[in-house]
């Protein structure tokens, strides 16, 4: 998931690199006055389980590669969404400065998301979730896995945003290329929901009190979390109804040219069109709902498998760690 | 640890001052990314460039190989379905003008990779103001990494010594998952711990700067 | 001021919450530069004692000087106090892991003087200064992962010993220790002028180091004297599920 340099422009990368900047500064302030004293350690060690953990090698069903963490909800069920949006940063920014893994230039879109979608939309997305599936530890695994899965799919939106945004004047038809990359995310998101549900029903199984208690008046506002959660969660629906928005290219040129891209000078955008394969017309937005809608079903199903572990035992433990202030 | 960083052989970038090699790689990926399609063979040169900033750094060839065909597949795959979507000449010549592209600024950060050290990428964050707060994660997250890392690799042994036998995709499965568990509750008690540490020595939550 | 007692322990009692009591009716007075060791079995709360004379327990230390137990150089170890008793004490973790937290050896050692607000220069004195104290001169720039078990244990009391407490608290210090590094350990703290307060499971450190021994079982001192005295008595260290030290028996 990570975009590499030479895929978006470096307009899009400083723009978005702003944007996260500012997200960023904004989470190292929230997250000193949720976690006090303890913000600094507890966040630098959740940077080095998630980095760790992005290269456990998780087999893959049927395929010869493996998947991987990426960590975003994990981190943010665990610490917080104000800690865990700096421990996803500070992993990633290690990893395209000290591991060449991931760009340079476009370190500010991967922070943009990863860490700020991934984290405070993830954790928007679970702790809304959360409130409407009640605070069981069952009910806060599968928010869990289906807030990383969404989270996931809303990242994918803001790449295909961001490429678009980045090649205006390509000679391709954009329409096409983004279900490409909404497919692949889709399938991405289903292999994340499924490694965080499995890592925090095992988590959350030996140790009940690290499951969140009900959040306090100094976090993240409801209403704040209920519109970030329903941000994040259209734009995760975008991606899978992108090949049929066709009033969006009028949007995005006006936005080109307010922000002074020069390039956008392509009308169809997003419209389908005739293509050389002999396939129905259309095919790729049925196929990529049905994707989207699959995987839903699958990640839900995970999930609840997932929190089988958690037994009507473990439930009833007291949850009295502060640990966890979002 | 799976990611090696550490430069092999003689490396006469290391000396050139961090804020150069940083500032380098990023120029380097940012002529690359507003160079337009038709001057390709300006991109080509400065990829050549690369090369032979990568000689200087004395980077091993079968290093640069390995990474670069570990890098290439995500990008051919963007190419390709570029490609696949309109394929006609231009579609063709803008793939593979984002293929130089990504290569080339690929090479600038392998290259910063093998030149910048830790040590100097935390100098350079301070000295561009970065909160101090965000430079000491940076440094716990580089502390600490290694030792999670064995920690996993000893838990991956144990666990391979009594599966007795080749165990299944979902067996692995909980396995990893497990693993990913238990590292994180021992990363979180261990961070307990730290904290506990810190406070002896007197931290109160803001991190600071040596006073001059 | 230079009559008081380093440190003084009056009728200090602790549990856990959740209400196993873990130390109860404990009570000394330690004069300035003692070598005290505080023996006993696994879970007598050596540790937990331990942490009480720097403040990191109980977590959230009496407001009021009147309910106070634990007192440091004649003052009360209150919250308001904290900073200047964790500068007066220093405190070694066990694993060395917990406390070397900087990714070079350098910065942590910097650490404390820094968090004291001391001036660069005499920071950097002091990093020089204390690495010379372990003898790991050259170590400066190593990461903690090229050290080895004994040299991070070192670093760690070198980190400390950069803040120049004037009482040193040390858990477990010798524990995982070859027996070349434990001696090596055993020297560098004989050279010290702290005062010392050590628990440890090391007998024969005790005998090496310490002029006066502690032993708490149950929560409870249960003997307070002389280490020679209290460690050759077959029937007390019996009774607390400790051996007498080899050198101790009769041949």
């Amino acid at each position: 998931m990570h975009i590499r340099d030479g895929i978006l422009s470096p307009e899009v990368c400083l723009a978005a690199g702003a944007v996260a900047t500012a997200a960023v500064g904004y989470s190292l302030r929230r997250m000193r006055t949720s976690l006090d004293d303890r913000a600094v350690p507890l966040t630098g060690m959740m940077a080095a389980v998630v980095f760790a953990g992005q290269m456990v090698n998780f087999p893959l069903f049927g395929l010869p590669v493996s998947g991987h963490l990426l960590g975003g909800v994990l981190a943010a069920a665990v610490v917080g969404p104000w800690a865990g949006c700096v421990a996803l940063s500070v992993v990633l920014i290690v990893q395209s400065v000290l591991f060449a893994d991931g760009g340079l230039l476009s370190l500010g879109a991967n922070l943009l998301n990863m860490a700020v979608i991934g984290c405070w939309g993830g954790y928007a997305l679970f702790a809304t979730l959360r409130r409407w599936c009640g605070s069981s530890p069952r009910s806060a695994v599968l928010a869990a896995v289906v807030a990383a899965y969404v989270s996931v799919l809303a990242a994918a939106a803001l790449f295909c945003a961001e490429f678009a945004l980045s090649s205006g004047r390509a000679p391709f038809d954009l329409a096409q290329l983004t279900w490409w990359m909404v497919l692949y995310h889709a399938l991405i998101g289903i292999g994340e929901a499924a490694i965080t549900g499995a890592v925090l029903s095992f988590v959350w199984s030996r140790r009940p009190e690290l499951l969140s208690p009900a959040e306090t008046g100094t976090a993240w506002s409801q209403w704040g979390r209920f519109a970030t959660a329903g941000a994040v969660a259209a734009c995760a629906v975008a991606a899978i109804l992108s090949p049929w928005a066709s009033e969006w290219p009028d949007g995005l040129e006006s936005v080109g040219e307010r922000l002074g891209f020069n390039e956008l000078g392509v009308d169809r955008v997003w419209l389908l069109s005739d293509y050389a394969l002999p396939l129905p017309a259309g095919w790729e937005g049925w196929s990529v709902s049905a994707a989207g809608l699959l995987g839903t079903v699958v990640v839900l199903g995970v999930g609840w498998l997932l929190s089988l572990r958690l037994t009507p035992a473990t439930a009833t433990a007291p949850t009295t760690d502060s640990r966890h202030a979002g | 640890m799976p990611v090696e960083r550490a430069a092999t052989g003689d490396n006469l970038c290391r000396s050139w001052p961090a804020g150069i090699k940083l500032g380098l790689a990023v120029a380097v990926i940012v002529a690359a990314g507003l160079a337009p399609e038709e001057l390709w063979p300006a991109t080509a040169s400065l990829g050549v460039f690369v090369v032979a900033l990568h000689a200087l750094a004395g980077t091993s060839p079968r290093l640069l190989l390995r990474r670069t065909l570990q890098f290439l597949p995500m990008v051919i795959a963007i190419s390709f379905a570029a490609v696949i979507s309109r394929p006609d000449a231009d579609a063709a010549l803008w793939s593979a003008a984002l293929m130089l592209r990504c290569l080339v600024a690929f090479l600038a950060g392998l290259w910063l990779m093998q030149t910048l050290t830790a040590a100097e990428f935390l100098d350079v964050l301070s000295r561009w103001r970065v909160p101090a707060a965000l430079t000491v994660i940076l440094n716990f997250l580089l502390r600490y990494v290694a030792l999670l890392w064995e920690e996993h690799e000893r838990m991956l042994r144990a666990q391979r010594a009594r599966a007795g036998g080749p165990s299944g995709r979902w067996d692995q499965w909980q396995a990893a998952g497990e693993r990913l568990g238990l590292l994180l509750l021992r990363a979180l008690d261990r961070a307990e711990r730290v904290h506990r540490a810190m406070l002896a020595r007197g931290w109160t939550g803001e991190s600071r700067k040596p006073s001059p | 001021m230079s009559t008081a007692p380093a440190l003084e322990l009056r009728d200090l009692a602790f549990a856990y919450p959740g209400g196993r009591m873990v130390l109860s009716q404990i009570s000394a007075v330690v004069p300035p530069q003692t070598r005290l060791a505080v023996i006993g079995p696994s879970g007598a709360g050596k540790s937990t004692l331990l942490m009480h004379l720097n403040g990191l327990l109980p977590q959230t230390p009496v407001a009021d000087p009147r309910d106070c137990t634990v007192w440091i150089q004649g003052e009360p170890v209150v919250q308001s106090r904290l900073r200047t008793v964790r500068q007066t004490v220093g405190f070694v973790f066990q694993d060395p892991d917990d406390q070397l937290f900087a990714a070079t050896v350098e910065e942590d050692i910097a650490f404390g003087p820094k968090q004291l607000g001391i001036p660069r220069e005499e920071t950097a004195r002091r990093v020089t200064a204390c690495l010379e104290a372990v003898g790991l001169p050259d170590a400066r720039r190593m990461h903690p992962a090229q050290l080895s078990y004994g040299e991070r244990k070192r670093i760690c009391l070198a980190g400390v010993l950069a803040c120049e407490p004037q009482i040193l608290v040390l858990d477990e210090p010798s524990s995982n220790l070859d027996p070349r590094s434990r001696k090596q350990l055993a020297a560098i703290l004989r050279g010290l002028t702290a005062t010392l307060v050590i628990a440890t499971h090391d007998l024969d450190l005790v005998l090496d180091l310490c002029d006066r021994v502690l032993l708490l079982d149950h929560g409870r001192i249960q003997a307070d004297g002389d280490p020679e005295r209290l460690l050759s008595d077959p029937l007390l260290m019996d009774r607390h599920g400790l051996e007498v030290p080899w050198r101790l028996r009769p041949r």
